[in-house]
Order: C-alpha cells, then sequence, then structure tokens
C-alpha cells in the first residue's frame, strides 16, 4: 500500500490542501510516475488560528486524511540565498554556509530566536581558478514557523517538513521531465505571489511579493516585502479580480526580478512557468511573453500527474491544478530537498522515537526471553510430570516384574543344567548313534580307516578317513558322494565342515611311497588289480 | 577502542532485544535447561526401567522346572577321585558288551579352568557346560584302549552312562585293522579303539586349583 501524505498550503488568509501518494525514493523511481492524489480541498478559508485548526480537523477526520503534512507557508519572513562555497564534505556544508550568511542569517535571530535554516547542495562550478560548489541556502525564523503550523498540529496533523512557496516551485521544476535550463517559477495567489528561478532543482533567486490577483490598486507599484498580507484581505473591492493591473505589474516585477538576476548570476532567463490560482491563468501568457521576450508557459494541464486516478469532483480538481501545483509537488516528493521544520521539533521528535524504538525493542526482547524461559519451564514441566507418572507405574509394576524377571532366569538357569546333565549322560549313547549312522550311510564300495574323535567345547570333531574301492573311477567318486549327503541328512552327523579332501587311486599309483599330498590323505593304501581306489578325508563337527 | 555514540545509538534497537534475550538467558532459562539436562538424564534410565517392567509378560510366574539340577549335579559328581571305580565300570562294562580290552590306566589328576576363564599354558579347558554350575572341579584323564568289533564298540558306547561319576568323552579314535602296523594290529573283523574319558571329581572347600 502506498504511502501518502497530506501537503498543505498556507495562505495568508486560509489555506488549500491535497493528498498525495509519495513517490518511491530516488530520481529514477520520481521520473518513472506521475504524481497521484487522492483528495484535494482547492480553498479552506480562515484566517484565524482557531477556526483554521477547527476546520482543518474535521477535514482531517471527514476525509481520513493523512497525519503526515508537509507545509508551504506563505508570507514567512525568509532568506533566499545562493552560495558558492569551497568544496567540503556534504555534512560540512550547512555550517559553512551558516558561517558565510551569517549577516543574514543575524537578521532573522535578532529577537533572541533562532533560524531554521535549509540546505540544498548544487553542482560544482568553476569561478576563476577556483571550483566552488553552489548551495541554496534558505532561512526563516523558527519561531514563525512554530506559530504558523501550530493550527495544523492544532488540526491533529503531523507535521513532517515546511517549505517556503520559493521552495515549493523548486519541488516543482524537480518534478518537471522537460530538463529546461534556467526557468522562473512564478506562483500568484489571492494576495501574494512568489517568483524563484530555479536550475537543475537547485534555487538560485527567490522572491515572494506582497500582493496577489486579489490585491487592490492601492499597493499597486509598492512590492516593498514589509508592508505585509496583513492589510490585504478585506475588503470586498480588494478582492475583485483586475487582471489587466496584475498583468502589468507582473511583466514589470518578473522583468525586474530577471534583469537583476542576469547582472548578478550572469545568466539568462530562459523560460517563464506560470502556476497559482489566477483566474483564466492562460491569458497571462501572451502579454508575459511580450514583455519579458521568453517563453511562458502554465502548469494548468495534467502534466505530470496521473489523470486515470484524479480525485472527485474531477472538474473542479482540472480547474483547481495550477493552483495546487506547489502543494502536490511538495505533497509527493519522497525526500524534499529541504525541510524548515525547526530543529527542536525534529530532534524532539527523534528523541520519542528513539524512545519508542527502544521500548519496543525492549519489549521484544522481553517477549523474546519471556518465551523461551516459559517454554523451557514447560519443558522442564512435562519432564517432572512424565517422571512422576514413570515412577508410580515403576512403584506398582516393577517389584512383580523384577520377581518375575528373576524367577525367570533362575528357572532358564536350572533348565540349561538340567539338559547340561542329560547331555553328559548321554555322551556314550551319542557317539554310539554317531557310528550306527556311519554305519548305515556308508556304501558298500567304501571302507573306513580312521574315525577320530576329538572334544572341543559344546561339540566334537570328528575325522573320516577311508577308501572307494570300484572298477570304475566314477563310480568310487559317487559313493563317497553319497555317503556325504547320507551323513548331512542325518541329525547324528550333518554335512562336513569343509569340503572332503579326496584322492583317485589306480593300482600303479598305490606303489609310489613318498611326501604325503597335498590332500593331507597320508601313504595311499593298496588297490587290488583292475581296480580305482578314492581315498577320502573330511571333517564333521557333531554336538556332544 | 574508540566507541562511536552515534552508531551505537543507531544500533542500539538491535541490540537492546539481544542483550535481554542474553540476561534472560543467563538468569531465567538456564537454570531451567539445566534442571531439564538433569531431570531428562533421570527420565531415560526410568523409561528403560519401565520398558522393562512392561515388557515382563502379566500372569503367573512361568512353572518351576521338575527336580533341583545342583543337587542332582552333586549326586553325580563324586566328591573323591572317582578314577578306581570308573576303572572298575568300565571294565565290566567291556566285558559285558565283548570289548577286549588292552589297557585302562588313568593319569594325574588336575584342575579343569572354568570355561570363560584365562586359559593356562598346558591347562585343560573342559566343556563349557559345566561352569552353569559354578562348582570347581578336578578331572582324572582316563584311557582305555581295546579291540573290537564295530556292532561291540557300538554297544559299548551306547551303555556308557550312569557311571561312577560324570564324565566327559574327549577323544575317540576307531582305526582299523589296514591302518593299525605291527603286532598291535587287531584280528581281521575288529578295530583298533582308543578312548579317553576325563572323570570329574568335585574340589573340596578350600582346595585351590
Amino acid at each position: 500500500m502506498a504511502r501518502t501524505r497530506t501537503s498543505i498550503e498556507l495562505h495568508p488568509d486560509g489555506c488549500r490542501l491535497v493528498e498525495v501518494e509519495v513517490f518511491g525514493s530516488g530520481s529514477r523511481a520520481r521520473a518513472a510516475q506521475d504524481a497521484r492524489v487522492r483528495a484535494f480541498v482547492p480553498s479552506v478559508p480562515g484566517a484565524k488560528d482557531a477556526a483554521l485548526a477547527a476546520v482543518l480537523g474535521r477535514l482531517r477526520q471527514e476525509r481520513k486524511l493523512s497525519r503526515d503534512a508537509w507545509v508551504t507557508v506563505w508570507g514567512l519572513r525568509a532568506v533566499h540565498q545562493l552560495l558558492r562555497l569551497p568544496p567540503a564534505k556534504p555534512e560540512a556544508l550547512e555550517s559553512i554556509a551558516r558561517r558565510e550568511a551569517r549577516k543574514e542569517l543575524a537578521v532573522l535571530e535578532a529577537g533572541g530566536g533562532a533560524a531554521s535554516v535549509a540546505v540544498v547542495p548544487g553542482s560544482d562550478v568553476q569561478v576563476g581558478a577556483h571550483r566552488r560548489r553552489e548551495v541554496s541556502l534558505v532561512a526563516v525564523s523558527a519561531a514563525e514557523i512554530q506559530e504558523r503550523i501550530q493550527p495544523l498540529i492544532d488540526a491533529g496533523f503531523v507535521v513532517r517538513g515546511v517549505v517556503t512557496p520559493a521552495l515549493a516551485l523548486a519541488a516543482i521544476s524537480r518534478l518537471d521531465r522537460a530538463g529546461r535550463g534556467t526557468v522562473a517559477y512564478v506562483a500568484t495567489v489571492g494576495l501574494a505571489t512568489c517568483l524563484a528561478i530555479v536550475r537543475n532543482g537547485v534555487l538560485l533567486f527567490a522572491r515572494e511579493m506582497p500582493w496577489g490577483h486579489q490585491s487592490g490598486n492601492r499597493d499597486q507599484g509598492s512590492g516593498v516585502r514589509d508592508q505585509g498580507f496583513a492589510e490585504h484581505g478585506s475588503g470586498t473591492e480588494s478582492r475583485i479580480p483586475n487582471p489587466e493591473s496584475l498583468e502589468t505589474r507582473l511583466a514589470s516585477e518578473l522583468k525586474r526580478s530577471i534583469m537583476f538576476f542576469k547582472q548578478t548570476f550572469r545568466a539568462p532567463v530562459e523560460a517563464v512557468v506560470l502556476c497559482g490560482d489566477v483566474p483564466n491563468l492562460r491569458a497571462l501568457t501572451g502579454p508575459l511573453g511580450e514583455a519579458l521576450e521568453v517563453p511562458v508557459e502554465t502548469l494548468d494541464s495534467l502534466v505530470g500527474i496521473d489523470a486515470a486516478s484524479i480525485p472527485q469532483p474531477a472538474e473542479l480538481f482540472r480547474a483547481e491544478v495550477a493552483a495546487l501545483r506547489m502543494a502536490i509537488a511538495t505533497g509527493a516528493d519522497a525526500a524534499p530537498a529541504a525541510n524548515l521544520l525547526p530543529k527542536t521539533i525534529l530532534e524532539s521528535r527523534e528523541a520519542r522515537q528513539q524512545i519508542v524504538r527502544f521500548a519496543g525493542a525492549a519489549v521484544v526482547g522481553l517477549v523474546l526471553a519471556a518465551g523461551w524461559a516459559v517454554g523451557a519451564r514447560q519443558t522442564l514441566a512435562s519432564q517432572h510430570a512424565e517422571r512422576d507418572a514413570i515412577q508410580r507405574e515403576l512403584a506398582i509394576v516393577e517389584p512383580d516384574a523384577v520377581r518375575q524377571a528373576s524367577l525367570r532366569e533362575s528357572y532358564t538357569l536350572a533348565a540349561s543344567r538340567q539338559a547340561a546333565l542329560g547331555a553328559f549322560d548321554s555322551q556314550g549313547p551319542r557317539l554310539a548313534r554317531l557310528l550306527e549312522t556311519l554305519a548305515a550311510s556308508t556304501p558298500d564300495a567304501i571302507v573306513f580307516t580312521v574315525v577320530d574323535v576329538q572334544a572341543d567345547g559344546t561339540s566334537w570333531r570328528v575325522s573320516l578317513r577311508g577308501m572307494a574301492v570300484s572298477s570304475d573311477a566314477a563310480d568310487a567318486q559317487g559313493a563317497v558322494n553319497t555317503l556325504v549327503d547320507r551323513l548331512s541328512a542325518s541329525p547324528f552327523a550333518g554335512a562336513p565342515v569343509t569340503s572332503p579332501s579326496r584322492r583317485v587311486l589306480t593300482p600303479r599309483g598305490t606303489g609310489i611311497t613318498g611326501a604325503p599330498s597335498a590332500t593331507g590323505l597320508g601313504r595311499p593304501a593298496p588297490i587290488p588289480p583292475g581296480m580305482t581306489g578314492v581315498e577320502f578325508s573330511m571333517l564333521l563337527r557333531v554336538a556332544k | 577502542m574508540k566507541i562511536d555514540l552515534l552508531q551505537l545509538k543507531r544500533y542500539a534497537p538491535y541490540l537492546v532485544p539481544l542483550v535481554i534475550v542474553g540476561l534472560g538467558w543467563f538468569v531465567f532459562v538456564r537454570p531451567t535447561v539445566t534442571e531439564s539436562t538433569r531431570v531428562e538424564r533421570e527420565l531415560e534410565g526410568l523409561r528403560q526401567r519401565a520398558a522393562f517392567a512392561r515388557s515382563q509378560p502379566g500372569g503367573p510366574p512361568p512353572a518351576e522346572p521338575a527336580g533341583d539340577p545342583m543337587k542332582a549335579f552333586e549326586r553325580q559328581v563324586a566328591s573323591d577321585d572317582p578314577s578306581g571305580r570308573l576303572l572298575e565300570e568300565l571294565s565290566r562294562l567291556a566285558a559285558r558288551t565283548g570289548v577286549h580290552v588292552d589297557a585302562i590306566e588313568n593319569g594325574d589328576q588336575g584342575s579343569a579352568a572354568e570355561a570363560g576363564g584365562p586359559a593356562v599354558s598346558g591347562g585343560v579347558m573342559p566343556d563349557p557346560r559345566f561352569a552353569l554350575f559354578q562348582t570347581p572341579l578336578k578331572y582324572s584323564p582316563v584311557t582305555l584302549t581295546a579291540d573290537a568289533d564295530y556292532a561291540s564298540l557300538g554297544n559299548f558306547l551306547w551303555q556308557l552312562r550312569d557311571l561312577a561319576t560324570v564324565v566327559e568323552i574327549r577323544s575317540l579314535a576307531v582305526t582299523s585293522s589296514a591302518e593299525t602296523p605291527g603286532d598291535t594290529a587287531p584280528a581281521p573283523g575288529t578295530v583298533r579303539v582308543t578312548l579317553t574319558v576325563f572323570a570329574y571329581s568335585r574340589t573340596a572347600a578350600g582346595e585351590g586349583a
């Protein structure tokens, strides 16, 4: 959701306001979009503070206007000065600028009050052999600002920033995508006129004149600033618009100011841009253009404003758009170049915000710590509950379980002992069974030569050696295989532990004497003539 | 070290929760976690005991085996040297079953090392099932050399039970006449038999191995 801001333009005899969506920060974001106006009030009468506060407060609540407000204040005693300063760090520019403009600031601080100063850095320029930084300094009396914005604060607005009309015109120039050079922006309202000459968004020259399109003829030609606004605005005849006298007077004042600028800054004004609430503003362009000999434009179209979302009543908005330009430009700028809100207010707000941040952080920390502690305690409580439950259960079932386990253990031991006694007593019969199994499993062709039984733990290792004799070697092999199969199938013998060793002998081979062969069968037994023998040896493991 | 107050002020809102959480940990959480760890260890043991208790089937305890095997063992295993009686029994059994005894001899009595105990060089490890009775034992080797036909040998072994003491058949060698050289060769149709048994006896109390 876009952030909105209420931008209020305070006139000597009232105000106007708009609620706009604030642009994203950065010049690219600003250049990429048009200003989106949510609501507007073209004119709020009420010169008296209490009445103005009441009206604004009601408006804010009825229209649900944003409390964040930027204010353009007409009629302030202000110092606008362009300074050319030696190269310095950005943070040091303000103090240097203050030092340079100390005489002008002293006038504002004459009554003992502080001056509120805003410094807008410009571009670097070459002055003779030196490089200088252009800095636009604007200063106003802090006490005067506080006095002027008080009705807004009373109305419930939180004033975030204050600018002069000249700074508001500079804000318009920053939103201008045409990219003009040095331009004179002129805003004329009922009882005042402001001229701001701007280049690249930096205010070069400013002049605020206490007459406007509703001023009578009696102050024509004066233009002296300290006549103030108070004498204007009363009397019906003085509020009758007088376009002829306005264009003449405006042309004369602009010509004089532009001439002064040209002589002082050695730079021409390339165009004049008009805005304000002058009826039929466009009618001024012709006479002014002829008098000043520069192009004159008006800001009475929707250029730079999102036409798809203009507020209602749309016709009224279109009619008043030139008057609302300054408020729109000031409100839409996410990071205005200058802010004249007194430092005391900014610092006290910053301090309050810091306190709020600290308090919030402390609350977050406390919540986290408390949550952690509560979680740990709950875990501990559940562990205690589980421990108690298990202990209760153990108190009931464990004695019986231990007794049962003990009985089972002793009975198992007794059964094992009985089985062992039985096994000790039946060793002889078991060997007799083995011999019987050997006799029953041995084919006729086989003769055992050695049966050797050796105790090995709870079993016997039984070595069998013998010979199968047949007229055919294959038959003899088959007899040995038959013996192995039968022993494997018997519960009293079992399969050989390793594959049986075998040696095939013929009558000729039996005469050989010498070292035992790899089969470990020893000296070959004699084989009858015409027969073939297969000597074998195998190892069984029989349970005792 | 130089502390930049401005930087500190900027990061303070982020540091404050960390500090508070850290303090909360030390003051409140850590003791609880320590206690929790101790209780968890205790619980582990309790859970194992509970699992054991639950695994024991309910109902009446298992039936006790009939007889007392220890008493039977003590009855069957002689308390003194049984080799003399055993030689007599073997001689009678051989005569009764047609086994022609050449010699029956007994060897020196020795202590039987218990299964699972340290092995002794040259020592004899008896059948490990003797360890079930947890009784120190001695053994006397008895060797019988005889000729017999195969059936008589089987009969002899079949009746080799209920002797003067518990015996363990350590070895049996049955050799055919073809494998027996010289004068000791058995008559045709018979086999040469060498049987070695250990005759066990209980060690008297205080009589160490």
